[in-house]
């Protein structure tokens, strides 16, 4: 497979379950390593792939697992591997603390609803994710990847983590969003790609695909596999790609 | 998704600190700090059951001058242990790694090399033992009981292969210098005493402040996370085991230079009251979390048990067993103390009381 993300683009990754999203998310910010192929930041390949590097070349991501340590503090979690030092090369938990307080305010936590000296286990699913979110918006991404970001939250805080998505892409920020849920997928996503046991199946402009065909097309997927999905892009009028 | 809810952490893991804000601020400080306070509680109360029933000895400066002899050879391991265990990894060849570390240290100096030269290269054996526990976990990917376990064997059968079994008199270095300095007193107060607090006082920096103390926590607390943020968990890794290795070589050196006498068996008694001190000071199993300060109150509870068994009257016997009294004593403690609400203590209270039932 291969896709290109400009700034100022949302490309929604669709699939069911084991489609290789995740992994596919995981490669690109370095987690994995990917057994061929490779990744380019504005044409340029990188060498020594790794989240380090990544993170460094302005790829943020926010996992599915959140990537949160749950007995550590907001604060530490939202400086994890890149923490800010004093003089003496020691944490500056008062500076970390500090704008961690900044960050969470402007995503519209509060500090009595999230006290970023609590750990994150004692946090809710969505103040978790909120942190998540802080975590790499903080981080000035140029490339920001959000696997699943909305599954764990109300509707209100959905709603946030949309608003959040519409911004960064406002600012010029490429963004790969990967989601089950189509509306979300549809209401912020310039481009899809339907992906099926590692390959992209289909490639659709937001245009191109009125949100009903859309849900119509990704539920034959899930029911059918792959033969009713070429069925159904033939019906559609979908170059099957690969 | 996977969430991480406080349900599946052990009980006070999942808690909220208390919100900030001026009535806070002491319960918040003592929230932090939980587990060293319940240590030193622990430990007074310890104290106090033992001068209860012999309140004369504890007036004696001869009782803390004599436990401040050897405390310092479990609380310099124990503290450098606390790293080890909060990144969810055990090392169960210090006390192999200080007889070794002795070994070289008394082959060398009994050769004629400086002193202060043959310490480094005791310091550097642990050092090196240490880092090929973390090789063998870190990129080998064994478990570090089953490494550390094998390697407690290897280093001490080598030692008893090298030494062939027998000890070496280190009279030469008596009046050294190096003595002096590291097991010297001043006073009634034995120096190493002094290396002990100062070491305790470095280790709580890196541990809290310092980033190798953070990844140790954050790769005990969730390795995938850490991993994602970038943190380098073989490194890591590496080092947490070498910095216990380094402080089982001073504390061979340390030993050796006590006894003035290198003897094969050196290190053999310092595994189980080593690992004590760590749990009794509050730092769990589980990962991710760990108090410096408490280990070193813990070292201090272990030392001061003998003692106090035998200022107490009973017979030495009666050692292991007040040993496994304190440590289960000490750990239902720690885990009420980490219960913040009261409504979760009684929910603590009658699981235990079903489970009585039942």
């Amino acid at each position: 497979m291969s896709f290109g993300v400009s700034p100022g683009e949302v490309v929604c990754l669709l699939g069911d379950n084991g489609a290789g999203k995740s992994t596919l998310v995981k490669i690109i910010s370095g987690v994995h390593s990917p057994d061929r192929g490779r990744v380019l930041i504005e044409g340029v390949p990188v060498s020594h792939w790794n989240p380090k590097n990544s993170r460094r070349a302005g790829i943020e991501t926010i996992f599915q697992d959140k990537a949160l340590a749950p007995r550590q503090t907001v604060a530490r979690n939202i400086f994890m591997g890149r923490e800010i030092l004093n003089g003496l090369g020691l944490i500056s938990d008062r500076r970390q603390a500090a704008e961690a307080e900044v960050l969470l305010r402007r995503l519209g936590f509060t500090s009595k609803v999230l006290d970023v000296d609590s750990p994150i286990a004692g946090l809710s699913g969505g103040e978790q994710e909120g942190v998540a979110i802080a975590r790499a918006l903080h981080f000035k991404a140029r490339l920001l990847i959000l696997d699943e970001p909305t599954t764990a939250l109300s509707l209100t805080q959905s709603q946030q983590v949309l608003e959040l998505v519409f911004r960064a892409r406002d600012e010029g920020v490429g963004i790969i969003f990967i989601s089950h849920n189509i509306t979300h997928a549809h209401s912020v996503g310039n481009r899809f790609l339907v992906l099926d046991r590692g390959e992209i199946v289909a490639r659709f402009e937001r245009d191109d695909i009125p949100y009903a065909d859309l849900v119509r097309f990704m539920e034959s997927a899930a029911a059918g596999g792959k033969s009713a999905l070429s069925a159904r892009m033939n019906r559609l009028g979908v170059e099957e790609t690969g | 998704m996977t969430s991480l809810e406080s349900e599946n952490l052990p009980i006070g893991m999942g808690q909220r600190a208390p919100r900030r804000g001026s009535g806070n601020a002491v319960r918040r400080y003592i929230w932090n700090r939980r587990a060293f306070i319940s240590s030193l509680a622990f430990f007074i109360l310890m104290i106090a059951a033992f001068a209860t029933i012999n309140p004369s000895i504890w007036t004696k400066p001869i009782v803390y001058s004599a436990v401040a002899i050897n405390l310092p050879t479990l609380s310099i391991i124990a503290v450098a242990l606390v790293f080890v265990v909060a990144a969810g990894e055990i090392d169960l060849s210090f006390g192999a790694s200080v007889t070794f570390s002795g070994l070289v240290f008394a082959y060398a100096a009994l050769s004629g090399i400086n002193p202060f030269l043959a310490t480094l290269l005791a310091v550097l054996a642990g050092i090196g033992i240490g880092l090929v526990n973390g090789f063998l976990v870190a990129y080998v990917g064994l478990s570090s009981l089953i490494a550390t376990l094998g390697m407690s064997f290897f280093w001490s059968g080598l030692a008893d292969i090298l030494s062939n079994g027998t000890g070496m008199p280190l009279n030469a270095l008596q009046d050294s210098w190096l003595t002096t300095i590291m097991v010297g007193q001043i006073g009634r107060f034995p120096v190493q005493m002094l290396w002990a607090i100062g070491f305790a006082i470095l280790a709580g920096i890196l541990f809290n402040r310092h980033k190798l103390g953070a990844y140790a926590r954050y790769i005990g607390d969730n390795i995938a996370a850490a991993r994602e943020m970038g943190v380098n968990i073989e490194l890591t890794r590496l080092a947490v085991f070498g910095f216990v290795g380094l402080t089982a070589g001073v504390v061979g050196v340390m030993i050796s230079l006590i006894n003035v006498n290198y003897y094969p068996n050196a290190g053999n008694g310092l595994l189980l009251p080593v690992l004590a001190a760590v749990f009794v000071g509050g730092t769990p199993m589980l990962g991710g979390v760990g108090s410096i300060a408490g280990a070193f109150v813990g070292a201090m509870t272990i030392s001061f048990i003998s003692i106090g068994i035998l200022t107490s009257g009973f017979s030495g016997f009666y050692t292991n067993f007040l040993y496994g009294v304190v440590i289960v004593l000490s750990a239902v403690v720690h885990t009420v103390s980490g219960i913040q609400s009261g409504g979760e203590r009684r929910r603590w209270l009658a699981r235990i009381l079903r489970r009585e039932v039942s």
